[in-house]
């Protein structure tokens, strides 16, 4: 009897990817397969036509992963890294029509999973997918020190503070970004260790950054977040600081403008 | 709109496709000789330019908020004609078509200005499931019925045609009712939609299911075909493999001849995927591909062949 096409696509498509489809026995395989209606040839039987697909899935999988986190797939290796693909794609399979999106659950995955991976593996990802987010976040216009030049001293109060959207904190236990730097240079790191940092990526033009930041400035960059104003920015700072508020308000803004790192109004 | 990135060898012609010898009998304008657009590229054809005559670039890539991809996208298509070419359509899927996925290509479109828009005639995710591969379909009546409201909707949302690229497969179903030329035909006089005929599949195909990759081209509706697609593949003793990864092989050039002597000329595109070599590599597969199609003779159709030889003494 022949399947209708929506069950032989959901069969088939289980079959494809379950790693055990590689390594089930034929025969037990063939059980699978024969209802699917598949033409097998003295060539190629039916189950290795099947497994073709099954290869393929996984292959594409992971070779998606290992270039938009290539800093992990080294730190893990080949082998470990197409294990820990297969684990990850099991609980996330792709549900989005770019293979760009199929990482995006990654870092969460890694992390809290002794079995799988390491925490500073799972803090790497994070900081790699943060690089991914930034690299192709929406477009905007930034603000520049030719807008603030303009303003009269009554405006500066209300001047909008935003930071642009492809910017992503980060607070790390492991020092991610000198060790994803060692192994994209060819090191090879074993194991992660070193002190805590707190890291900034953002896009400024068309290249993704990598900073490290202070608590201060990360607790600044995080109340702004969702937008604020020069003024109320003051006050936020002069609630730790009153008598230096001001001077550390436009020693961060100006580090801002520097990196392209609030958004125009 | 005048070219961001102007060159000294390509002056812009603004958004317009640059349209070659247009067939009377097609929809679509001949483009020439084209390769894809791949990132490991970018910089060198900003830099300066391409010997390639347009440029497909993968529809998904492209779908996203902002940054590089689609700002080297826009300068390209300042300079040359662009196609989109999406892979995950799924037009032959159970699943329904996502509004999502037409409102993002839909955007592209507005945006790019395609010469045309294509994808491919399978099915790519299950139960929500995207499998990021291209799967075969079984050839019958229901397949049909089941395709022609699907092309519609696309079409309409897209409010343009599409045009659907042969796959290369690796396994047939036993219950398809016809070859896979008999349905592309079936289909295309069903709901009128272009053919991204390529030849590299019929190759692989050919030789995995064991037909004459020559019949099948014969089967074609010429007039509905509007680009042509080559690449290389990898050859496993039992099945060849659709890689993308290596040069175009002989056999395949030789179908390329046959097809063009076939068709007449028609937009042809080199795809090369992985291990992406530099630039000039792909370029000179496409340059290939030019001297090819014009010294590919007039030939007789494989029926032609076969009534020739039964004629023969």
């Amino acid at each position: 009897m022949t399947l209708p096409l929506r069950e032989l696509q959901s069969r088939l498509a289980a079959l494809i990817s379950d790693p055990a489809t590689l390594t089930r026995p034929d025969a037990e395989l063939a059980t699978a397969v024969e209802p699917l209606g598949i033409r097998g040839d003295a060539r190629l039987s039916a189950v290795e036509r099947v497994r073709v697909y099954g290869r393929m899935y996984f292959l594409r999988l992971r070779d998606a992963l290992a270039n938009d986190l290539p800093a992990l797939h080294l730190a893990l290796g080949a082998n470990a890294f197409g294990e820990v693909v297969q684990r990850y794609v099991a609980v996330h399979p792709s549900d989005r029509p770019s293979l760009r999106d199929l990482g995006r659950h990654l870092p969460g995955f890694l992390h809290g999973r002794p079995d799988v991976a390491l925490p500073w593996h799972a803090e790497l990802a994070q900081l790699e997918w943060a690089m991914i987010e930034a690299f192709d976040a929406r477009d905007e216009a930034v603000l520049t020190t030719g807008q603030l030049a303009t303003l009269t001293a009554d405006a500066w109060p209300e001047l909008p503070i935003r930071p642009v959207g492809s910017l992503v904190l980060l607070a790390c236990t492991t020092p991610v970004d000198d060790l994803r730097e060692r192994l994209l240079a060819g090191e090879i790191v074993a194991a992660g260790g070193g002190d805590p940092v707190l890291l900034r990526v953002w896009r400024q033009d068309r290249q993704v950054f990598l900073r490290r930041t202070s608590e201060r400035e990360m607790a600044a960059l995080r109340w702004l977040h969702a937008g604020s104003t020069f003024g109320e920015l003051c006050g936020w700072l002069a609630e730790h600081d009153p008598d230096g508020a001001a001077a550390e308000a436009m020693s961060l803004l100006g580090r801002w403008l520097d990196d392209a790192l609030l958004a125009a109004p | 709109m005048a070219p961001s990135h102007p060159t000294d060898r390509f002056a812009g012609d603004g958004l317009r496709p640059r349209r070659r010898h247009d067939s009377p009998s097609r929809r679509h304008a001949d483009l020439g000789f084209g390769i894809g657009l791949r990132t490991g590229h970018y910089a060198e054809i900003l830099a300066h330019g391409s010997r390639a005559d347009w440029f497909e670039a993968i529809s998904e890539n492209f779908m996203v908020p902002g940054g590089r991809p689609l700002d080297v996208l826009q300068r390209i298509r300042a300079d040359f004609p662009v196609v989109l070419h999406g892979v995950s359509l799924s037009i032959g899927g159970s699943d329904p078509i996502d509004p999502q996925y037409l409102a993002a290509l839909r955007a592209l479109i507005e945006r790019f200005e395609p010469a045309w828009v294509s994808d491919h005639l399978c099915w790519t995710s299950a139960d929500a499931h995207q499998l990021h591969d291209l799967l075969p379909l079984p050839w019958t009546e229901e397949l049909l019925d089941h395709l022609v409201p699907r092309i519609a909707r696309v079409q309409d949302a897209l409010r343009r045609p599409i045009v659907l690229e042969n796959v290369s497969s690796y396994l047939t179903y036993a219950h398809s009712t016809m070859t896979e030329w008999e349905f592309l035909a079936a289909l295309v006089a069903r709901t009128g939609c272009d053919l991204l005929l390529d030849v590299n599949n019929v190759h692989v195909s050919a030789f995995n299911h064991g037909f004459d990759a020559r019949r099948y081209v014969d089967a074609i509706p010429a007039e509905h075909v509007a680009q042509i697609h080559l690449a290389g593949h990898a050859d496993h003793g039992t099945h060849l493999l659709d890689t993308h990864d290596a040069a175009i092989v002989d056999a395949v050039w030789e179908l390329y001849r046959y097809t063009i002597a076939r068709l007449g000329p028609v937009a042809t595109l080199v795809e090369w995927d992985g291990e992406v070599p530099p630039l000039e590599v792909v370029e000179q597969e496409a340059m290939r591909a030019r001297a090819v199609a014009a010294g590919a003779p007039k030939e007789c159709t494989a029926a032609e062949r076969d009534a020739r030889d039964a004629a023969a003494p």
